[in-house]
């Protein structure tokens, strides 16, 4: 029976192990407690990777934001890639965690001031613009990077209510 | 974290948290106490998958918590957004019963 604690994700085990061993010891073994305890594992591993940790979510976060970046720097006048991957992350993000909606949304939106500050270091030439637009315009790119983020969040909010009847 | 979220977000896991919980609700327990406090009060025998299934959807809400402790078998209790989710849940409960009884009595 001791053995079935290894099919639970193992952080899980870190948290709970040795209290979950402890009651596992005492329930009579059997066919019942074995599907139980399966169950369990399985459910936990579910929500395991629902929900991603602080290190993985970060790393999703910069990837996210030099998609977004790349995307900028490789833009030509047509904004509409660069908008629309604000839009699809933020959803993601703000679905994700629809506390940190605003937060997700500054994230990815840095990344367009700062490709431009690159692109200008870099004397990059944008593709059929003549001249390069001033640093403060790309404050736009918030508008994008919000309404995904809060979109994200309101489903999220919308699903909670709806379950909770 | 989903603190805050209660009860009902928790879908068809809300039976095993709300016998959990009202477990809690006469003072902090550990795991086997309250697996066995579920049986007595309820009948329901709840294996270790479902009760740490409920702990740690209860824990991730705010809905209880782990009291210190030295011993592997760590109690838990009852937090105060914990013990207003299952007021609410027991009432919305009553107030399901009462419609019921009254409706089979009319039938």
């Amino acid at each position: 029976m001791r053995r079935l604690l290894r099919l639970y994700p193992r952080r899980w085990r870190e948290r709970y192990g040795d209290e979950f061993e402890l009651v596992l010891r005492a329930t009579p073994p059997g066919a019942w407690a074995v599907l139980d305890v399966a169950r369990g594992a399985l459910d936990a591993h579910v929500r395991a990777a629902a929900r991603p940790g602080p290190a993985l979510r970060a790393a999703l976060l910069v990837l996210c934001a030099a998609a977004v970046g790349w995307l900028d720097f490789h833009a030509s006048d047509d904004v509409q890639p660069v908008a629309a991957a604000l839009l699809v992350f933020g959803f993601g993000f703000g679905l994700h965690r629809p506390a940190r909606a605003w937060l997700y949304a500054l994230a990815l939106f840095s990344a367009v001031p700062l490709s431009e500050v690159w692109a200008s270091a870099a004397h990059h030439a944008y593709p059929g613009v003549a001249r390069q637009a001033p640093l403060y315009e790309s404050i736009i790119a918030l508008i994008p990077a919000l309404l995904g983020a809060y979109a994200g969040a309101a489903v999220r909010w919308g699903a909670g209510r709806a379950t909770r009847g | 974290m989903k603190q805050g979220e209660g009860i009902g977000g928790l879908g068809r896991f809300a039976e095993p948290a709300v016998l959990v919980l009202v477990s809690l609700a006469e003072g902090p327990k550990h795991g086997y106490a309250i697996a066995a406090d579920v049986q007595a009060v309820s009948g329901v025998r709840m294996g270790p998958g479902t009760l740490y299934g409920a702990i740690a959807r209860l824990e991730e809400r705010g809905l209880i918590e782990p009291v210190p402790s030295e011993d592997r078998r760590r109690p838990y209790r009852l937090t105060a957004s914990g013990a207003t989710a299952l007021a609410g849940h027991l009432a919305m409960l009553e107030r399901v019963t009462a419609a019921g009884r009254s409706r089979l009595a009319g039938a």
